[in-house]
């Protein structure tokens, strides 16, 4: 009895190890399937015609790809997770013999001052270079290049090819010493032109950041105003040179950035080099430079009488995405933008801007209602105490007299009396003593 | 220099209009509870016992203009509130503010060709009814016993002519008030397309505008006018309305061409007294 009793009871607790074990299997599986990295994810594709799928049959791992380039210090193992393309911009097996990729290929990633890219390989040259230095000198630099034509290459590739091997003192010790006066158009860097989109265009580029997932992707550049810059125009830290920046604080210096283009004026059309200039001085005027410089200074306290951090062009015009403003369309989305552009920062402001025929309108996007800064200026932003803001006491009259607003029919009495209006309804009806009995009586409802 | 705080009697002036409306709203269902209670509704809409009406059966014309101006002034309402109240419809309608003051500036055309077409009507046609909008003195001594019929504490009124007292008074003050709020819509115009002068610059800037110290603060005060009576003529249309529908629904019918609709009706008599009346021209 003893035996029949337990041997069903032993043959049931090995099923249900068996069951176990499979569930555990199952499990585990399931685990390891999403476990598994995804390659399609995580591969880098700078966009090359070279596919992967024709490389595998000979090249399936390509970490045991040799390095036929002994003198480069380089593993085809460190660039599993980058697609063959990315470096093979076509079929790299030609019948005189393999194609190395180009130095400016590798530069689009490597020589970055941030990321894991830019910390293995940076852009100095015994980074990658076992060769001294002295001994790279391309075939076409002669012992005697200053005295070949170099004017042309020193124009034309300066960003591009110059500068990915020297720096600004090659040029300038050597034309001091010579006395032949020599201004480069742009500045002494390397350029990596859309290099950088090689990360950034990637969708799943997402990190943590403050504790959050926050994405890195870069959209909207091609069709934004400045879809034909390359992305150290703006970034300026993320030049191949040290020190080329104005403030340690890399989104400052990329909203200041700006002012290089706008301020030479390169390639702009007179109306547009007028306005680009006046823009700049005018807002190196505003309370809003003085806001930043304060900022830079460690002197700005946000939260205090200081609003959020002081906005340079960027937070205003946009960053990636910054539309033209000589269409209509790009002035109809600006004119609508006062939210994204002001109210961030002023919300209160904001929120009380809700009269009848300005803010209610403007909110609900009425095309002929003023923005924010059709009132209080675009860049010289100035507090309403100074007396050179649009709306001192002072000037009021002929901002609302303005000829697109109120004309010749507004005065200072219109000004004075109307102009409260804008601002204070909100106000006014909160605390309007009917309104709040009418209110306490439906709630008491 | 304007003494007058404008934010302040623009906010009261919301207030007070919406709360009076509100109140309006709440008070006309009250009423109709009333009919409910003293049998008037059933005898009506059950019963369909409506007033009779003297006098000869209204042409067309008549009837389509009170249809077009019924229809003209919802549509100056709505436009009307819209643009002073972007926010009214929530989000249903953004970006509608020009084509809500096209909307406000065609309806007002039309009823300003109906206002004028019934003043001549009213004086100059051959069916001349000015005399049944007549204020008289018997109108004015029967005003308690209409009033007190309204509230139930009678239970018939006086019978003087066509239109009570209360409708002659209403009918008589839309005429200036149409005026005033023609005057005053023309004078929030600014576009300047009258020989190089706005409406506004002619009707009120060069008087008023000297007085206050601008053109468009004269300006704010025509907005403000014409916000009144805006606020009257929605308050008088909408009881006009109710009391159409309540005390007299075949006429109703009758005036927007829905008399298919008025099944054949007893019509009786809550007036206590009658009067000739003012003589009607004969038709022609």
């Amino acid at each position: 009895m003893g035996r029949l009793r337990t041997r069903p009871g032993r043959l049931a607790s090995i099923a249900m190890a068996a069951a176990a074990l499979v569930l555990a299997l199952c499990f585990a599986s399931t685990a390891f399937a999403q476990l598994a990295i995804d390659d399609s994810l995580l591969t880098i594709d700078l966009g090359g015609k070279v596919y992967g799928e024709n490389c595998d049959p000979c090249h399936g791992n390509i970490s045991q790809t040799d390095n036929y380039a002994s003198e480069i210090i380089f593993q085809h193992a460190y660039h599993q997770l980058i697609a063959c393309s990315s470096c093979h911009s076509r079929f790299p097996h030609r019948p005189e013999g393999t194609e190395r990729p180009t130095m400016a290929g590798c530069f689009n990633c490597h020589g970055l001052t941030h990321g894991p890219t830019g910390e293995l390989a940076t852009g100095k040259c015994e980074d990658c270079h076992r060769t001294r230095r002295e001994r790279l000198r391309p075939v076409f630099h002669t012992y005697d290049w200053e005295k070949k034509p170099h004017v042309e290459p020193g124009t034309k590739e300066l960003q591009t090819k110059c500068m990915m091997c020297h720096d600004a003192d090659w040029c300038i010790d050597c034309h001091e010493v010579t006395f032949i006066e020599w201004e480069p158009e742009g500045a002494y860097a390397y350029d990596s032109d859309g290099g950088c989109l090689a990360c950034h265009g990637d969708e799943n580029l997402v990190k943590a950041s403050a504790g959050r997932p926050k994405s890195y992707q870069v959209i909207g550049v091609q069709e934004s105003a400045h879809g034909d810059l390359s992305c150290q125009k703006c970034h300026q830290d993320y030049k191949y040179e040290e020190g080329a920046t104005l403030t340690p604080l890399w989104n400052v210096n990329a909203g200041l950035a700006c002012r290089e283009c706008h301020v030479e004026a390169v390639g702009f059309d007179e109306e547009f080099t007028a306005v680009s200039q006046a823009a700049v001085t005018e807002f190196d005027k505003s309370t809003h430079a003085a806001a930043l410089n304060r900022w830079i200074q460690g002197e700005f306290k946000a939260g205090t009488a200081d609003k959020g951090q002081p906005p340079t062009c960027a937070d205003c015009h946009g960053g990636h995405y910054i539309q033209r403003t000589d269409t209509a369309y790009a002035q109809q989305v600006m004119h609508g933008s006062a939210y994204r552009v002001c109210a961030r920062c002023h919300q209160e402001e904001y929120a009380s801007y809700d009269d009848y025929y300005h803010g209610a309108a403007y909110k609900r996007g009425a095309s002929d209602a003023p923005a924010c800064w059709e009132c209080h200026g675009d860049h010289l932003i100035l507090p309403a105490a100074d007396e050179a803001s649009m709306v001192s006491e002072k000037n009021m009259a002929g901002t609302c007299g303005s000829e697109n607003c109120h004309g010749t029919g507004s005065k200072e009495a219109f000004a004075a009396n109307a102009g409260d209006l804008i601002h204070r309804k909100i106000e006014a009806a909160e605390a309007n003593p009917l309104r709040r009995f009418l209110r306490s009586v439906g709630n008491w409802f | 220099m304007s003494v007058i705080d404008l934010t302040q009697l623009n906010v009261w002036l919301d207030v007070i209009f919406t709360a009076v409306y509100g109140f309006m709203l709440v008070a006309l269902p009250l009423h109709f509870l009333g009919n409910v209670l003293t049998g008037r509704a059933k005898r009506r809409f059950v019963g369909w016992e409506w007033p009779h009406h003297d006098g000869p059966p209204i042409p067309f014309l008549p009837k389509f203009l009170h249809f077009q101006h019924v229809a003209s002034m919802i549509l100056l309402a709505l436009s009307g509130l819209y643009i002073r109240f972007p926010n009214i419809m929530g989000g249903l309608w953004e970006n509608a503010r020009t084509h809500m003051r096209w909307v406000h500036y065609v309806a007002m055309i039309v009823v300003v060709i109906n206002l004028v077409w019934r003043l001549w009507y009213a004086f100059g046609s051959a069916r001349r009814d000015y005399k049944e909008f007549a204020l008289t003195k018997q109108d004015i001594v029967t005003a308690p016993k209409v009033i007190l019929y309204y509230i139930f504490v009678k239970s018939s009124k006086p019978h003087l002519g066509k239109y009570n007292v209360m409708q002659k008074g209403t009918y008589i003050a839309f005429a200036p008030l149409l005026i005033i709020q023609a005057v005053t819509g023309f004078a929030l115009l600014t576009q300047d397309f009258i020989f190089g002068y706005s409406p506004r610059d002619i009707l009120v800037g060069w008087w008023l505008g000297a007085l206050v110290g601008s053109t468009d603060l004269a300006g704010w005060y025509m907005r403000i006018t014409h916000y009144v009576v805006n606020w009257l003529f929605i308050i008088f249309t909408t009881i006009h309305v109710y009391l159409s529908l309540s005390e007299d629904f075949p006429a109703f019918l009758n005036f927007f061409g829905l008399s298919f609709l008025d099944r054949e009706h007893v019509q009786t008599d809550d007036h206590d007294t009658h009067d000739e009346g003012p003589e009607l021209v004969a038709i022609r």
